[in-house]
């Protein structure tokens, strides 16, 4: 066992890990944040996206022991309270969520794309996502929604219908 | 004026999902929990000489190993030709040996390289054809032979050969059909605790009923002292329809230990052990007169059953419906044999049947079309089927739209221009699947119970399993709309059969028509009681009442009104009081199919078409959709937002079947079980979608509405060949349609024409 | 994971990493960014025993302009930071597209220049880019450095010519001339997250329409990556119209020696070199305009 001590949803962690477990082993595990998925253990359907340092990274794919001293964003640590981030509540209001495996890693992997891009193409959705695979929805919704999305982080807001309005109109 | 139903409703569990608070199977606990793994065969086809389990029993941390030795011997599966754990011979890889509980993963799995099985290894047959003519390699011995089970239907032989004869056109072709998975993104798994001679189980069955019934037969305990509970389902679309052998042995596990019991699939068991889709060859012959009206269809299928059979050895019985019933032919002759062999065994998934079938009958309607020179859309319009047709199967249309999404998603059939290098075409493919139940089972029934309690919250304990599709929001919106609440006033309890009335489960698309229907009878009992006293205390009679806003108000006077709550409270807290509980079990006016697979087995059904454009690179024969347009015949969009979902992501199912799809099985073992070599399309593949709901008011239905959940990923794969077809003049009849096929035909063309192709 | 768990280490220097490197133990592997080791070590094919993490070592880090020899790329640049960064966009814009057509976004963030030609997959991405831009790996071990072309470093699959102990520092490319195009087109069965059934980097040396110089690589269709050099031969000193580039996008095809797999057969990996080898001589050519491939 190694000691390491990393920073989780802005909170200090000192766990004790296996040379060989994955960050997500020991984020489910250890520290008992379920939200993050284990879809395939290989890097290649992104249910189990963080963000680490700012960068999405797929969390069965870091060891533990590399994240040592790193900060880690997981799904729990978007919401505030009751308060969605704009990703969560989009995701919601767009129909973008069926089964929900996979929700947490598309809205992380999301989530870092807008960081980098706050105003992606739809086809820049798309690549940015690609690595996040759905079973469920085909995807047209989840585009819909990280769209939506980045027009509330822009600035826009919504009105009681959910249609936009831009800051603006009078 | 509906308040909620048919209006956008958000997904009753989005919140827990988006933030991760869902728990899944992969994350429920129990204190003391045990992690059990399963020893599993690598081997097709062998017999076991001995199983050595002493050295894993002796590994610090192991708390149980259990073999066949240890287990009652109950046949299990669909045809009782399944065991928990396989003592004296394995039929294909991944067939179940051992169990282990152990203290952690990490040891249960070190604990199965410690047993020690001394096989003797079998001849294997992979071939279902081969397995057919050669007897000399038998999956299961004592049957005699690998035929399991065969259909077959007949209107009558001599009237199909007559109409053959009298045919002006008759085309005759193979369909190649291969095997692929559900890949649903949330692995199986269950967790089991025996405490007291009662069994806790969860599980992320959609049938948690049957599966309860098939657990007590597999465990040798009445059903009686077991309760299923299902945790948020990662998806099913049908490969969480029958119990798996790793059920039984986790509850046995739980039993000898005393201590709860966890096992979780690995994506590589997932792509092994759970049931794919079966590979089908379809020989199908089709037959018109000189105008284009069908004459007579004839179809020979054989399914690759793999080892044992599951449900999906049933799936003849939906496939067969699309050769009888899609289009109006008076003449048809289907047979199906259901063939073992030492591949993985096949079951249930989304279409049950249909997509194959639909994949062979959509091809030749444009290959008829081709033939006859004329518009695809229009051959299909000519034979569709209209509300108030029997079809030879006895099956009774009543709501009928196809006619209507056939046009919606036909339009600009053919080849369409495009630039140089590339070929574009647009092409078409229809669907009938049920839409109102499917009576495959003694009862096609669902309970509900709604309940009120003087709050004014409304609880509906429902059978119906939601995996992911969305049935609860719409069941929601049902009981909402009927009660005059708002949907957040409404919490569905349908996980615990501890709580929930019987359903027969989530399958055949049937929860929106039939758990609706169920929902909507116990919701209006309710609603009935609340008039009743309502109209006493308002002093009106009950029929100028009407329960809006919470509250249950006159008519024509709003103003005059009595709260939901306080009424409630009236009721309950008096002399003689009493709750406000309706119940309801809905089982549809339908009949099983008999011996000659006649029978009304649905009240309604669905109908669809999807429309498919693509654009294929002449020198490398990449095929690239450029979009979908899915138009179905719903009956009534309860929740449009659920509708998109369901519409869009049965199209890129479809899609993927057509074109990148396919679960190779080398000698019966998979060789591609990841998500790199088995490839779903991602969302850069995915094109745009257009959704069309189609409405035409199912009378039988809830607010008017028939199933959709299996229609939208039936034609794609049709629509997708036809379109390839159109754009290139490549007939691809073998899924999926890749590149490395189309450019092979493509040359071929080339050659014949002497190079004058694109 | 059940396996006996490796020792790990995080070397912050080269000095540390030599001071602490045991060669005579088999099983000691480098983890750069681990996309490709740690699914391996997950199923069982590769053994380790020893895990030396060498991303904290600053000298393998990096992309900088040198006078002399180039632009020079650390081996521990993510595929990330090289589609991205500005000297490499400038002076060798098909490197950069090549890393953004690789895997996911969240791999991408991971994986390094180093690792995926040392991981020596046929399929290697950058591979065919880089042997069009004759790149040259610099190599470091405890007993000093050294410096080899790239097409000398790759030596079966899954194999290089690396040393036991030896690592890639840094992967050096010679400017490109003036007049000088390239592009690499890589064909999947899907649109992203995939391996390429065929990949191919081509880089032509241009006046007006002759061809002065051509260099032309290809993945996933022979062990190793390879150049065609019959097809290179035959491409140089003449004019390209609609057959010179067919003739050598069959040339090219020819050198190839695919095997079937899971992925593609043979037979549709050899058309498919000529046809994208033929889209690839057009775009280059100037004749098309740069497809989306």
């Amino acid at each position: 066992m190694v000691k390491i001590s990393l920073i989780i949803n802005a909170q200090p962690w000192e766990i004790q890990v296996e040379p060989d477990e994955t960050l997500l082993d020991a984020i489910r595990g250890k520290v008992g944040l379920t939200g993050t998925k284990k879809g395939c253990d290989s890097g290649e359907c992104g249910a189990c996206t963080v963000i680490m340092n700012g960068r999405s990274v797929n969390s069965c794919l870091v060891l533990a022991v590399e994240a040592d001293g790193q900060e880690i964003t997981t799904i729990e640590g978007l919401s505030h309270g009751q308060e969605l981030h704009p990703l969560q509540a989009a995701f919601i209001s767009e129909g973008a969520v069926q089964c929900g495996f996979c929700t947490p890693g598309m809205i992380m992997s999301a989530k870092a794309l807008l960081d980098s891009n706050p105003h992606p193409s739809e086809q820049q959705i798309r690549q940015g996502m690609a690595g996040n695979l759905c079973r469920c929805t085909g995807y047209g919704r989840i585009v819909a929604a990280v769209e939506k999305a980045a027009q509330l982080i822009g600035g826009d807001r919504l009105d009681a219908t959910g249609s936009r309005q831009t800051g603006n109109q009078v | 004026m509906q308040q909620v139903v048919g209006k956008p409703a958000t997904k009753y569990d989005a919140f827990e999902k988006v933030t991760g608070q869902a728990q899944y199977i992969q994350d429920l606990t129990q204190p003391r929990m045990l992690w059990g793994k399963i020893l599993r065969s690598s081997l097709p086809h062998a017999r076991i000489l001995n199983i050595d389990t002493s050295r894993a029993e002796k590994l610090p941390g192991v708390k149980a190993v259990l073999t066949a030795r240890d287990l009652p011997r109950h046949k299990i599966g669909f045809g009782n030709d399944n065991e928990v754990l396989k003592g004296s011979k394995v039929r294909c890889v991944g067939d179940e040996i051992a169990a282990v509980a152990a203290v952690d993963e990490g040891t249960a799995q070190e604990a199965l390289a410690l047993i020690r099985v001394e096989f003797e290894s079998l001849p294997g047959v992979f071939e279902p054809l081969l397995a057919l003519s050669d007897p000399s390699v038998l999956v299961h011995e004592e049957k005699g032979s690998n035929l399991s089970i065969s259909y077959q239907f007949m209107t009558d032989e001599k009237g199909v050969e007559a109409a053959l004869d009298q045919a002006a056109v008759m085309l005759e072709d193979r369909f190649v059909l291969p095997f692929v998975t559900s890949a649903a993104m949330g692995t199986h798994g269950c967790m089991a605790a025996f405490r007291n001679g009662q069994l806790t189980m969860w599980s992320p069955t959609q049938v948690p009923f049957l599966y309860l019934h098939e657990l007590s037969l597999a465990l040798g305990i009445p059903g009686s002292r077991i309760r299923v509970i299902q945790p948020t389902i990662g998806g099913g679309f049908g490969a969480k329809l029958d119990m798996y052998p790793y059920e039984g042995a986790c509850a046995h596990l739980a039993m000898v230990t005393g201590q709860p019991v966890k096992i979780l699939f690995s994506r590589e068991e997932e792509f092994q052990a759970s049931r794919p889709r079966q590979p089908m060859l379809i020989d199908l012959v089709t037959a018109s007169d000189r105008e284009g009206r069908l004459l007579a269809r004839k179809a020979k299928v054989i399914c690759d059953n793999g080892a044992y059979n599951s449900w999906g050895s049933t799936t003849p019985f939906v496939g067969m419906q699309t050769v009888s019933s899609l289009y109006r032919v008076p003449n048809v002759r289907y047979e199906a044999q259901i063939v073992y062999t030492n591949n993985p065994y096949s079951g249930a998934m989304r279409g049950y049947g249909n997509p194959q079938h639909t994949f062979a009958v959509e091809s030749h309607m444009d290959m008829l079309a081709s033939k006859l020179g004329m518009d695809p859309l229009e051959l299909r319009l000519l034979n569709a089927n209209r509300s108030g047709d029997v079809t030879p199967q006895k099956m009774q249309i009543t709501s009928c739209a196809f006619s209507e999404t056939l046009r919606q998603a036909g339009e600009n059939l053919g080849p369409l221009p495009s630039e140089q290098g590339k070929l574009r075409g647009k092409g078409l493919a229809g669907l009938i699947h049920v839409g109102g139940g499917a009576r495959v089972y003694r009862s096609d029934g669902c309970g509900a119970v709604v309940k009120l309690d003087d709050m004014g919250r409304v609880v509906l304990l429902t059978g119906a399993t939601d995996m992911g599709q969305g049935s609860d929001t719409v069941l929601a919106q049902i009981v909402a709309e009927v009660l005059g609440v708002e949907i957040k006033d409404v919490r569905i309890i349908n996980n615990d059969t501890d709580l929930t009335p019987w359903d027969v489960g989530s399958h055949a698309s049937r929860t929106t028509f039939i758990a609706g229907n169920a929902a909507l009878l116990a919701a209006e009992k309710v609603r009935g009681e609340l008039i009743a006293a309502a109209a006493n205390s308002l002093q009106v009679a009950p029929e100028s009442l009407i329960l809006r806003n919470k509250r249950v108000c006159v008519d024509d006077n709003p103003e005059r009104f009595i709260d939901l709550p306080k009424l409630i409270r009236s009721l309950h807290f008096r002399e003689g009081g009493k709750v406000l509980v309706g119940e309801a079990f809905y089982d549809p006016p339908t009949e099983m199919q008999d011996q000659h697979f006649l029978g009304n087995v649905s009240v309604a059904y669905a109908f669809g078409a999807h429309g498919v454009e693509v654009e294929v690179d002449a020198g490398t024969g990449v095929i690239k959709v450029l979009g979908v347009t899915a138009a179905h015949d719903l009956g009534k969009a309860i929740n449009p937002l659920g509708i998109q979902g369901q519409i869009e992501g049965g199209c890129a199912m479809g899609l993927g079947y057509a074109l990148s799809e396919e679960m190779k099985v080398l000698e019966g073992r998979v060789i591609n079980g990841n998500f790199l070599d088995y490839r779903l399309l991602t969302a850069v593949d995915v094109p745009e979608i257009k959704g069309i709901p189609v409405e035409s008011e199912e009378l039988a239905g809830p607010f008017g509405a028939k199933g959709i959940g299996e229609s939208c990923c039936i034609p794609t794969a049709a629509a997708v060949a036809n379109a390839v077809y159109a754009a290139t003049g490549v007939r691809i009849k073998e899924l999926p349609i890749t590149p490395d096929k189309v450019l092979q035909g493509l040359n071929e063309l080339r050659h014949v024409s002497g190079g004058q192709v694109p | 994971m059940s396996q006996q768990p490796f020792q790990y280490e995080a070397p912050q220097s080269l000095a540390e990493l030599w001071s602490t490197l045991d060669l005579g133990q088999d099983g000691t592997r480098f983890l750069a960014g681990g996309t490709d080791l740690l699914v391996k070590y997950k199923r069982k094919q590769l053994s380790v025993t020893r895990l030396v993490d060498i991303k904290n070592i600053p000298d393998l880090q990096g992309v900088w302009l040198d006078a002399a020899l180039g632009l020079r790329i650390g081996a521990l640049t993510t595929l990330t930071d090289l589609a991205a960064h500005p000297l490499v966009n400038e002076h060798v814009p098909v490197l950069a597209a090549a890393a953004s057509k690789m895997a996911s976004a969240q791999v991408r963030n991971r994986a390094t220049v180093g690792g995926n030609l040392c991981n020596a997959a046929p399929s290697a991405d950058l591979a065919p880019p880089l042997l069009v831009l004759q790149a040259r790996i610099k190599t470091l071990s405890a007993a000093g450095e050294r410096e080899l072309p790239l097409r000398h470093f790759f030596a079966g699959p899954g194999l290089s010519t690396l040393r036991p102990g030896e690592l890639v520092s840094e992967v050096i490319l010679p400017l490109p001339e003036g007049n000088t195009r390239a592009v690499y087109l890589k064909q999947g069965l899907r649109q992203a997250m995939d391996i390429a059934m065929v990949g191919v980097a081509v880089k032509l040396k241009l006046s007006g329409s002759l061809c002065e110089e051509a260099a032309i690589a290809l993945g996933a269709v022979s062990p190793v990556p390879l150049r065609a050099e019959s097809a290179e031969q035959y491409l140089k000193g003449r004019k390209l119209d609609a057959q010179s580039i067919a003739e050598g996008a069959d040339l090219a095809a020819k050198e190839a020696s695919p095997i079937s797999d899971v992925r593609a057969s043979a037979l549709y990996r050899s058309q498919l070199v000529a046809a994208l080898l033929k889209q690839g001589l057009q775009q280059c050519a100037g004749i098309l305009t740069e497809g989306e491939n």
